[in-house]
């Protein structure tokens, strides 16, 4: 037999993953991360890396796995409300992240934005990602409420003032197609900043 | 037959599998198919050892395990867990705790009886 690739993932094991990458969809973002890793690693340890192997096996292994319904259930939501609850340090489940990055970075990523406002297709991606961040991370627990409403109106201000801007452009070449005459100072009103 | 039952087992387990998990990283680091053969062997602990890779996520994000790559001789490296020293006081914690509970359920079920 030829030498195989070192990836063959039959096809059993290839829904399980997907369906389960489906079922932790509304987990916290990293710990589905996590528990994906962990349990393709798993498969791989159990039913041998690359290697052909029974379907039999597969079966086997995959329903000591469980459902993967089972599985996400247990995962953390992203938008769980968890306050603390008492004073168990025991429990994992109430270690709370004690800095907040996300809000952060999503708001210095809207004021990136904002600054680079004469670049657009650098500034309206950022702006986008900036809002729609910040605006998921609100939802959080232990999300800094403030940070992420700054870089919320920071981002939306950019993306309205870039429409505002479009629009007065397009209004400008309109007139300028619109009447033959003034082709030239619709020309030179635009470019004006530029010089 | 075993919904009851199961419905159970799901509200006791809170709080208690993550200590058993801990516990069986007390001795030495281990990579998760490992670690879920040996706490499947308790079938009221563990019976879909899927359930395991939530938990040890939680358990990591809340810095009780880490984790590290260590070569294989059979394979790729894995990836071992293992109890950090917060990990060990959170299990030692459980334990002190442990005891007298599962005493005070046991005189309590034996009295009333």
């Amino acid at each position: 037999m030829s030498p195989r690739p070192a990836v063959v993932i039959h096809p059993l094991v290839h829904a399980y993953l997907s369906d389960l990458g489906r079922a932790l969809a509304g987990a916290d973002p990293r710990e589905r991360a996590d528990v994906l890793d962990g349990v393709r690693e798993h498969l791989d340890e159990a039913l041998g890396d690359g290697a052909p192997v029974e379907t039999a096996d597969v079966r086997r292994v995959l329903a000591d796995l469980g459902p993967v319904e089972a599985i996400a259930a247990q995962a953390t939501r992203a938008e769980l409300p968890a306050p603390p609850t008492s004073s168990s340090v025991a429990s994992p489940a109430a270690v709370a992240p004690a800095s907040d990055t996300t809000s952060l970075v999503a708001l210095i990523t809207a004021i990136v934005a904002s600054a680079v406002f004469f670049i657009p297709f650098v500034s309206i991606p950022l702006a986008v990602a900036s809002l729609v961040t910040a605006a998921v991370h609100l939802r959080r627990p232990g999300a800094r409420k403030g940070r992420c409403w700054a870089a919320v109106a920071v981002a939306s201000a950019t993306l309205l003032l870039m429409a505002l801007a479009a629009a007065l452009l397009l209004s400008v070449e309109e007139v300028g197609t619109l009447g033959p005459g003034t082709v030239g100072s619709a020309t030179s009103v635009t470019s004006a900043p530029a010089e | 037959m075993t919904t009851a039952a199961d419905s159970v087992l799901t509200q006791l387990r809170k709080g208690v599998l993550e200590h058993c998990v801990m516990a069986h990283l007390r001795a030495e680091p281990t990579y998760g198919l490992d670690l879920a053969a040996r706490l499947s062997r308790h079938k009221t602990l563990l019976d879909s050892e899927g359930t395991l890779y939530p938990l040890l996520a939680r358990l990591r994000r809340a810095e009780l395990v880490e984790t590290e790559w260590r070569e294989s001789d059979s394979g790729p490296p894995r990836r071992y867990y293992r109890l950090s020293e917060q990990g060990r006081q959170a299990l030692a914690t459980f334990e002190a705790t442990w005891e007298p509970f599962q005493r005070d359920v046991r005189a309590v079920l034996e009295e009333t009886r």
